[in-house]
């Protein structure tokens, strides 16, 4: 039998990594004092 | 004993001393010694804010979790990431402007200056939870740092407590900051290499991704699914009847709300060349701390595919992984990024203690006019005697991981709430920040201790911070309105732009 990841865990483990990183690029283009 | 392991660690160990003697002639003011003289990079900032961050539980604390209980355990993961993230994205940039305009070079300073406290209390009250939190802190860093010399060279336990003691002194006392910070990236550098390496080579000898998920699945499936509590019981991994626990993953992700309090972290974003390199900063911190922890992870969930029956000590998984699967050249590298972890951040620790004791104690209430090398000199004395007292606190043992996370939550309440109220809120006095920094020190204080809500398994953090944020509110609305003075200076440090540099620094 093969096993993976559930997509439950795929998105709670991928939505904060990647978006906190997304975020910081976002911030670093559009920051402006 | 190993030669080879022996080598790579002595030649490590030399290059961290060495940079303390390159930096130990440029340091001639106190700013210098607490913050290097405002003169950080982006790159170093961010590399030295996690690698003092992230102490030895990030190679042996978290790996540990994630192999007893697979991926329920990366809630803690996700919670750091997104604290590391938030207090880059909202404490920094501000912190790093507002010390700057009240001319404030450690956190206790910053409180007193910030609220023109002129009876010394907010200073004073301050500095005691910063020595009497990081001498745990520091003295748990000593304590993991003996075990791996005594598990990796097989010394005597005190002797490996001696010699972690020792380098570690050195270049903190010889540097200070900048020392502290070189080490620090160097450091950081290493631990991540390390925690993507280990992993990344056993997962492609069991043919990828799905090659690792059908050897763990094997084991226990739940052990892949993050809302299943796994846990081991009589050499098997067994799904716990309870399962997914609310009070559980909020406790687990409440880790991140520390991070707004961490002496040791908040200097780094002091000690930035300008604020206008924080935002590339903080993509190279989020970054690091992503990577990282997913390799941390990792190293967990790899470690279920490589031993025969669950291993006594799950926290020594990375070690044994290295010692069993590589070569002793290799694994010397490897292991000393254990150290690093280690010594990274309690370095940092030191040298924050140190100024709550020359800056805090020393010159406010003894010396008022001590000159600037003498400072320097008292700091680098209270280095020496922080870690003699963090070295006998280690000799009596304790549990390591439960000191941490008690630090972390007495900084995470005390300072978190009042650090970000006092940067973001104009109406917050100076009653507040006291009311809110004696809640919540006292509510970590006591919460272990009452039966009945210890017994709730809650991290005290969670309570501890919410009150103290509610005593700040409360107790500045009932208090006087904050002085136009102090009104005018906030108004002053949000606003103030950011792209200029620093030099005038050098003399204060």
């Amino acid at each position: 039998m093969d096993y993976s990841l559930s997509s439950v865990t795929w998105l709670w483990v991928c939505i904060p990594f990647i978006g906190i990183i997304g975020l910081s690029i976002l911030t670093l283009i559009f920051e402006k004092e | 004993m190993n030669t080879a392991t022996i080598i790579t660690f002595t030649v490590y160990l030399i290059g961290m001393l060495g940079i303390g003697l390159w930096t130990y002639k440029r340091t001639n003011t106190i700013s210098d010694y607490f913050l290097g003289g405002r003169s950080l990079n982006s790159w170093v900032a961010a590399m030295s804010a996690q690698a003092s961050d992230m102490s030895g539980w990030l190679l042996l604390g978290l790996p540990g979790v994630i192999y007893v209980s697979g991926l329920n355990g990366m809630w803690i993961a996700i919670g750091l990431a997104v604290g590391t993230y938030l207090n880059w994205q909202f404490v920094a940039k501000r912190l790093r402007k507002y010390t700057e305009v009240v001319n404030s070079i450690t956190i206790p300073d910053y409180f007193e200056n910030r609220f023109k406290d002129s009876t010394k209390m907010l200073r004073i009250i301050s500095a005691v939870t910063i020595i009497v939190f990081f001498l745990f802190y520091a003295s748990s860093g000593m304590v993991a740092g003996a075990v791996l010399f005594e598990q990796a060279f097989g010394i005597d336990y005190n002797m490996a407590l001696f010699i972690g003691a020792i380098v570690i002194v050195s270049y903190t006392f010889l540097g200070g900051f900048l020392a502290v910070s070189l080490t620090d990236f160097v450091q950081g550098i290493l631990m991540l290499c390390a925690l993507l390496f280990v992993p990344a080579l056993i997962i492609v000898s069991l043919g990828g991704l799905p090659g690792l998920w059908n050897n763990v699945g094997q084991v226990n499936v739940d052990l892949l699914d993050i809302m299943k509590s796994v846990g081991i019981e009589e050499s098997s991994w067994i799904t716990n009847a309870t399962s997914f626990s609310i009070i559980g993953t909020v406790s687990l992700l409440a880790w991140g709300v520390g991070y707004f309090g961490q002496p040791h972290i908040l200097t780094r974003f002091m000690s930035i060349r300008s604020a206008a390199e924080i935002p590339k900063a903080r993509l190279i911190a989020v970054v690091w701390v992503v990577l990282s922890l997913v390799g941390a992870g990792l190293v967990g969930i790899v470690a279920i595919t490589q031993f025969d029956v669950p291993i006594d000590n799950p926290e020594s998984v990375f070690i044994l992984l290295v010692q069993n699967l590589f070569n002793p050249w290799i694994a010397g590298i490897l292991l000393a990024a254990i150290l690093a972890a280690i010594m990274s951040t309690i370095d940092s620790q030191l040298l924050v203690s140190s100024s709550a004791v020359a800056e805090d104690f020393y010159k406010q209430i003894f010396r008022k006019n001590a000159s600037e090398k003498e400072l320097v000199w008292v700091s680098r004395g209270s280095v020496i005697f922080i870690s003699i007292v963090a070295v006998i606190l280690a000799k009596s043992g304790g549990n390591v991981l439960e000191l941490v996370s008690y630090a972390w939550a007495g900084f995470g309440a005390a300072f978190g709430p009042v650090i970000i109220l006092s940067l973001f809120w104009r109406r917050m006095t100076k009653n507040g920040a006291l009311a809110g920094m004696l809640t919540g020190a006292l509510t970590i204080i006591l919460w272990g201790n009452i039966e009945i809500l210890n017994n709730i398994g809650l991290y005290e953090l969670v309570p501890g911070f919410i009150l103290a944020w509610i005593a700040i509110v409360i107790v500045s609305l009932i208090d006087k309105a904050p002085s136009f003075e102090i009104k005018e200076e906030f108004n002053r440090a949000v606003n103030q732009p950011g792209e200029q540099q620093h030099e005038h620094n050098k003399s204060v």
